[in-house]
């Protein structure tokens, strides 16, 4: 396990020390940070940019499946943050708020997007797959499913999945984000799994590789 | 703490856990119904299934936290940002978005491979216009051609038929004798130019059987030719050169085969002038005298 946080270490260099990968977890000490924000300290908002730009971005590339629109969505929202971070008040979770900042940035895209394809104005964007084909190769072709599948779920759900399981948010944590009850992200969460589970199975790739909604064997490892 | 939703009831009374709760169990996010499910799964074979089922879609979308872990994104630039937002410019600045990374991505090709330039300069995006306006133009376009449209059906009347039943000018065939003792018969016709100049008219007296047109008001010793259509031919029926005489005008007789439903155009025109030029048009719908005549 050290061997690998080493190894980790060295690949993500100082990108791994700033920011989060995949792991997000809530920093919970941040009031101090919040109150500088307001206060206006630009030094506490670099470091902030610093920490969050990462992940913050790879959430976004997740969601909306461009890269380049994810980068400037990642930008604009922390310039919200900026500007907004004055008319907050009381005990405010930043992660949670800028995670709920970029979700609605990644969901109004996605909107317009789609109502761009309705009446024609853009045809269907290539897929991206700077995101299925960056790690291990024997993985590429599900990563590939995955993304496909999930573009073709409500931006809303998937979001809820990329926040869970993307960025390994527990329940608790997204109803901080999305402004819901651990319940009722509970639900989301499960409704969101079938229906990925109902698109993932409708792949012919998917299919070929028997890895569709049907049942295959019994595990009870958990994850 | 088991909520009511999380477990629900078979026909049989027995309670097994809701999907969503399964979910949480494989994602570790109840550890209040831990034990409680364990011990379930190790006597239902059902909820086993569904486990299994989720699991296997957990762990497909597992995937989705491996791959942040190998992409690298573009430093933002914090000051930068900073900048931006402390200057209150838009938000959806082009320097540093899309745009700026295009163009440094260029240079840096640029710089790799050595040449000025890449090609040509990058052409600016044609931009759309936005929806709403886009949607009112289209309105306003429509509208324009409904009105074109409309005015154009109101104007250019419709050629007049074979089929169709010639407007009457000529309505009595026989008109009071006392009346118009002494009065020239009006002719049945219509003159549809009201230029000053040359006149045609229809000079035919009632029980005559032939159709007869004069003309006056012509220059003298003018060559004219007269052309006469019917509506349904699209060459006319008669086409005749006439010479002006000294009086400046003419007379020509037209043998009329049937004078029922006539429906003629009589036009007169300057011969010496190519293309010929319509000097008077004369519409004759019936013929005096027409009597039960088919």
């Amino acid at each position: 396990m050290i061997i690998v946080v080493k190894a980790e270490r060295i690949f993500y260099g100082k990108a791994f020390l700033k920011g989060r990968w995949g792991k997000a977890k809530m920093v919970t000490d941040v009031q101090g940070e919040v109150e500088r924000l307001r206060a206006g300290n630009t030094q506490t908002f670099c470091s902030l940019v610093e920490r969050l730009q990462q992940p913050l971005t790879g959430y976004l590339h997740r969601l909306v499946g461009d890269r380049e629109v994810a980068l400037d969505l990642a930008q604009d929202t922390f310039l919200q943050v900026y500007k907004e971070i004055g008319k907050t008040s009381g005990e405010l979770k930043l992660d949670a708020w800028i995670y709920r900042i970029a979700t609605n940035y990644g969901l109004r895209h996605l909107n317009r997007k789609r109502l761009r394809q309705i009446i024609r104005i853009e045809s269907d964007e290539a897929f991206d797959d700077s995101l299925a084909t960056a790690g291990p190769e024997d993985q590429t072709e599900t990563r590939i499913l995955v993304q496909q599948a999930l573009s073709r779920m409500n931006p809303k759900d998937a979001a809820i999945l990329q926040l869970h399981f993307g960025n390994s948010f527990n329940y608790e944590e997204i109803g901080h984000i999305l402004k819901m009850s651990s319940e009722a992200v509970r639900k989301r969460v499960a409704r969101g799994v079938e229906k990925f589970r109902a698109l993932y199975g409708e792949m012919p790739a998917a299919q070929a590789r028997n890895i569709g909604p049907q049942f295959i064997g019994v595990r009870r490892d958990g994850r | 703490m088991v909520s009511d939703s999380a477990w629900k009831k078979d026909a049989s009374g027995i309670e097994h856990p809701a999907h969503s709760i399964l979910l949480a169990f494989i994602r570790e996010q109840c550890p209040e119904h831990e034990k409680r499910i364990h011990a379930h799964l190790a006597l239902c074979d059902q909820c086993g299934q569904t486990y299994a089922g989720l699991s296997q879609t957990s762990n497909t979308l597992n995937n989705l936290e491996q791959m942040p872990r190998y992409l690298r994104y573009p430093e933002l630039e914090p000051e930068l940002v900073l900048a931006h937002a402390q200057r209150g410019v838009p938000l959806r600045s082009a320097w540093t978005g899309r745009r700026k990374r295009e163009m440094q991505g260029k240079q840096q090709e640029a710089k790799r491979v050595g040449a000025r330039f890449i090609a040509s300069a990058p052409k600016p995006s044609l931009r759309m216009v936005s929806l709403p306006a886009s949607f009112g133009l289209l309105l306003l376009c429509m509208v324009g051609v409904l009105m074109v449209a409309y005015a154009l059906v109101n104007i250019v009347k419709p050629p007049l038929l074979p089929g169709d039943a010639p407007v009457k000018y000529h309505v009595n065939n026989q008109p009071n004798s006392a009346l118009l003792e002494g009065h020239t018969p009006t002719p049945s016709a219509v003159v549809v130019s009201s230029m000053p100049g040359p006149v045609i008219a229809l000079c035919s007296s009632p029980g005559d059987t032939r159709l007869v047109i004069c003309g006056s008001g012509f220059k003298p010793k003018d060559r004219v030719e007269l052309v006469v259509t019917a509506p349904g031919n699209k060459r006319p029926i008669l086409t005749q050169k006439l010479t002006i005489n000294a009086q400046g005008g003419f007379k020509q007789s037209l043998n009329v085969s049937a004078c029922k439903n006539l429906a003629i155009t009589v036009v007169t025109g300057d011969v010496s002038h190519k293309p010929f030029i319509s000097l008077k048009t004369l519409i004759i719908s019936s013929m005096p005298g027409c009597i039960g005549q088919a």
